[in-house]
């Protein structure tokens, strides 16, 4: 293992062991790295972003008053990354910071390895093309240090990189809805089910290390859409959670050349997520109250993923999902049609997916109207067992799609 | 009456007024009037100014002109490092109310001045060895002056510039050029319009005009002229001579030595497609446009598109254009009537791109920014050895999300000289069922049923058109391929839909083209019935 020490240079990991564990990594630490006492550990997983990685290190580098523990993950750039983050360090030459290098492994494989590295506390994760606000580690940090908090989790922002615009994330309803007008509050899922729905970023939060180790929380490597698992065990594992109203998180949208944006087999990551996500229901023994959140995350990422599936895949990736559908238990799905009245797309997803119609799924996805399927569901509504008036509004509302 | 909010008014008239952002409490002045808090604050919340851009890493400064409650300049304030705040604001009753909150507060980084040049004068004695340069610049309405702005620009140079303007005030694209030249990176709110202007910094070209050509001798001379004599003042023209065997391309050279901003390419004979993709290669503009050989132009029309492009954000931007037949002496105005359209101060409607996906190509109408065509992958298919320009548009509408159209007429497109593609009646015509195949495969990529439906229009119209165009003794076999290519190879879109449409366009052909798709034998058509999506 070629390891050398002093901060300039990168620690390579070996390449054919990958991981390692958390005694071997301190080894490979400098001195003057390891004597400063941190309050955060912040670990930046690095793909192929040298044009936005500027403005990220920048948000990092300006936040006052926090010691943080930078730990830069170069996961196999291909582009120059890793030697705009070696210059912009170098510049600073600060004792704070460590990058290290590895072969493309994926985004967990990079961050459960920034994990080992973690000396501080509290651990965090910001992707590299995104950015935070200033001082928002510092505003996170503080209100966990004051009430011994495990988690400590902020709003985000979507930043469209197109028209250099702000606006609103998509979970902007839940958090309102959550914070019922304070600008910060303390919570678990038990008092507020509905923060199960919030969306499942990594990059929103610090998170207790002590609890990292002992729950478990690594990402499952080799998988896309990894966060959501993570974020859901996260949450149900603890009974001290802080909400902050700020909006630090900026979420950078419009950029070439992302991961979420390519149709590609990597949607079908998304059953196995599936499956440890209802695992994880069954180990926590959630309550319908949380599992009707549950299901209203899984259904929106899955539903999401399906869209983006290329056309000759789409019937198969709706059939599987089908399955795994029907094994949701039924006094979520009966919560779910409580709470999700007026929400009539929504409403309607769930019912083909449990019925596992793969061609009104399909249809829906694709904008299409099949006009015979539409009048026979129609026609069967209360054998069905749909809400007849829901049904009926449903079934127009998708009519309107096209002309 | 509504509950007044408690935070927001004073108890007494003495008591300050206390206020809690994201980043912390701050007391204001109750000299302060409340709604211009609460708009502040909105604006902060919202990040109106998209500030949050900007990120003080150490030291900064930054100037906020027109601070009026001064929320911006406490939250930079007060974010710690060494960060200096200098703040300008004319109105008398918000300054003296601005100076009472910043003494409140307790900091000492922020610094209030009532003119621009005062606090000019005190960045400079405060950057010292910085070297001119301001982190932040926030501009308010109110204290809005493009030649202040102007005179600031020529000394400093600014990292985010931000604020909002009112078109009354300047011309849009104007602030545009300064802030490209001034600032890395920038962010301007129009009044009342929703879109904003923004960007980052650039000092490059503004659109290269790419003038493929081909045996045009007879007709370079006019449309190089044209094209010289644009008011746009930063432009490059690139000529491709696709391997002419006549005079066009030592016409092209004695052009590229009188002008230094013509460059020409000379390449071996490949199609039109060849020639504009060698151009959109070659391409160094923000936009590239593509002018045909034998049009010509009117001076102002590049200056225009730009103009109505950059200011509204838009990766499109078209004119009208005229058709002159030249053997008649007849022009024909052309151009679009919108219904839904939005039209903003500066005379640009923004339209929606559906109603513009079944148009006759006209791809030389329009700028494109290149970003755009180089992220998306959008080329001239060099396989196809005419109409590219189809697949071309159909592609870019397919993608674009933001398009602007100026009514005005610049682009004379000549029309009624022989030996012009558009004549062609042989199996030429052929070329489109090449270009569909092309087209299905990245519509089905988009999986959405609305655009195949624009596609299938554009189907119908050009089969309808090769139908009438084609010789009687290819009529059909082309009949045949059309009704299979329109009614068999469809993705999502049903049977039924197509008639319907087909039926609008013509009752007799919809009837005989869906009977030849049900009756025909499945290998009969240029590429057979669709597979199964």
């Amino acid at each position: 293992m070629a390891g050398k020490i002093i901060f300039p240079e990168i620690i390579d990991i070996d390449r054919a062991s990958g991981s390692m564990d958390v005694t071997q990594a301190r080894k490979l630490l400098p001195e003057e790295h390891t004597n400063i006492v941190y309050d955060i550990s912040l670990i930046l997983p690095m793909y192929n972003v040298a044009p936005f990685l500027k403005r990220c290190l920048d948000s990092v580098f300006g936040q006052q008053d926090i010691s943080l523990q930078i730990i830069i993950i170069n996961d196999g750039s291909t582009d120059e990354s890793l030697a705009v983050a070696l210059d912009y360090c170098n510049d600073r030459g600060q004792a704070n910071v460590i990058i290290v290098d590895q072969a493309n492994r994926g985004l967990s494989a990079a961050r459960n390895l920034g994990v080992t590295f973690a000396l501080a506390e509290y651990v965090a994760y910001l992707d590299t093309d995104d950015f935070m606000s200033p001082n928002a580690y510092t505003t996170l940090y503080r209100f966990a240090l004051a009430n011994k908090l495990d988690v400590v989790l902020c709003r985000s922002l979507v930043f469209d990189q197109g028209d250099l615009s702000f606006s609103e994330f998509y979970d902007a309803h839940i958090w309102d809805k959550v914070l019922r007008g304070n600008s910060q509050i303390i919570t678990n899922v038990w008092r507020d089910p509905d923060i199960l729905m919030l969306e499942p970023n990594a990059n929103t939060r610090i998170v207790r290390r002590s609890l990292i180790d002992s729950r478990g929380l690594l990402y499952p490597e080799g998988l896309h859409f990894e966060d959501l698992p993570v974020h859901l065990r996260t949450l149900l594992c603890t009974e001290n959670i802080g909400l902050l109203g700020a909006r630090h998180y900026m979420y950078r949208i419009n950029r070439p050349g992302k991961i979420t944006d390519q149709k590609s087999e990597i949607r079908f990551d998304i059953l196995h997520i599936f499956d440890q996500t209802m695992q994880l229901a069954e180990e926590f023994e959630v309550p319908p109250i949380q599992g009707v959140n549950i299901l209203f995350s899984l259904l929106r990422i899955t539903y999401w993923c399906g869209t983006q599936t290329c056309l000759s895949d789409r019937y198969r990736f709706f059939s599987e999902l089908g399955k795994r559908f029907s094994t949701i238990p039924g006094e979520w799905v009966e919560r779910f049609k409580l709470q999700n009245r007026d929400d009539l797309r929504q409403l309607v997803i769930l019912w083909a997916l449990r019925r596992k119609d793969t061609k009104l799924l399909f249809a829906i996805s694709t904008g299409t109207r099949p006009f015979f399927r539409f009048a026979y569901y129609l026609l069967n509504q209360r054998r069905f067992g749909v809400i007849y008036r829901q049904g009926m509004l449903a079934m127009k509302h998708f009519a309107r799609i096209l002309p | 009456m509504d509950k007044p909010n408690l935070s927001l008014v004073p108890i007494e008239r003495h008591l300050p007024l206390l206020i809690s952002t994201e980043n912390g409490c701050h007391w204001f002045s109750a000299g302060l009037p409340v709604e211009v808090l609460k708009d502040d604050l909105w604006r902060f919340t919202s990040r109106f100014y998209s500030h949050d851009l900007f990120s003080p890493a150490g030291k900064a400064i930054i100037l906020d002109i027109g601070a009026r409650s001064g929320l911006f300049a406490l939250h930079f304030a007060s974010l710690g490092g060494a960060i200096n705040v200098v703040v300008v604001e004319q109105n008398k009753a918000l300054l003296s109310a601005l100076t009472d909150t910043v003494r409140q507060s307790g900091l000492d980084n922020i610094s209030c001045f009532s003119n621009l040049g005062e606090a000019g004068g005190y960045i400079n004695t405060i950057s010292g060895a910085a070297g001119g340069f301001i982190d932040l610049v926030i501009v308010d309405k109110d204290e809005f002056n493009y030649h202040a702005l102007e005179t600031l620009a020529r000394e400093f140079r600014f990292g985010h510039l931000c604020g909002e303007f009112d078109m009354s005030a300047t011309r849009a694209v104007d602030l545009f050029r300064l802030s490209q030249r001034a600032a890395q990176t920038f962010f301007w709110r129009k009044g009342t319009q929703q879109t904003p202007m923004s960007g980052e910094a650039g000092t490059g070209i503004e659109v290269s005009i790419v003038v493929p050509m081909y045996n045009v001798e007879k007709y370079l001379e006019k449309c190089l002229k044209s094209v010289v004599q644009q008011t746009l003042a930063s432009k490059e023209i690139i000529l491709v001579d696709d391997g002419s065997p006549d005079a066009s391309g030592r016409i092209a050279d004695e052009w590229a030595a009188r002008y230094p901003e013509i460059r020409v390419i000379h390449q071996d004979n490949g199609g039109c497609a060849a020639a504009r993709s060698r151009g959109l290669a070659e391409a160094r503009g923000a936009y590239v446009a593509f002018v045909d050989s034998d049009d010509w132009i009117d001076a102002p029309m590049f200056e225009r598109l730009y103009d109505a492009a950059v200011t509204n954000n838009a990766e499109v931007a078209q004119c009208g254009f005229r058709e002159v037949y030249v053997d008649d002496g007849v022009s024909i105005p052309r151009f679009e009537e919108f219904r839904d359209v939005s039209a903003s101060m500066d005379g640009c409607i923004i339209v929606d791109v559906n109603d513009l996906m079944t148009l006759q190509p006209t791809i030389w109408r329009r700028i494109y920014k290149t970003n755009f065509l180089r992220h998306h992958g959008i080329e001239f298919p060099r396989h196809i050895p005419r109409y590219d320009d189809l697949p071309f548009q159909f592609e870019v509408f397919m993608r674009t999300t933001r398009i602007v159209c100026i009514p005005e007429i610049y682009y004379n497109y000549r029309l009624g000289r022989v030996g012009q593609d558009v004549m062609a009646n042989d199996e030429r015509l052929y070329v489109h069922f090449d270009i569909f195949e092309i087209l299905r495969d990245k519509v089905a990529e988009l999986a959405d049923a609305a655009v195949e439906l624009e596609l299938i229009k554009v189907k119908i119209n050009t089969h309808s058109w090769g139908f009438k165009k084609i010789n009687w003794k290819l009529k059909w076999r082309y009949a045949m391929w059309a009704s299979r290519d329109i009614f068999g190879r469809r993705l999502l879109v049903g049977r039924w839909t197509v008639f319907r449409i087909a039926w609008k366009a013509s009752r007799i052909k919809a009837v005989l083209a869906l009977l030849f798709d049900l009756l025909l034998p499945a290998g009969i058509g240029k590429f057979g019935r669709a597979r199964k999506a």
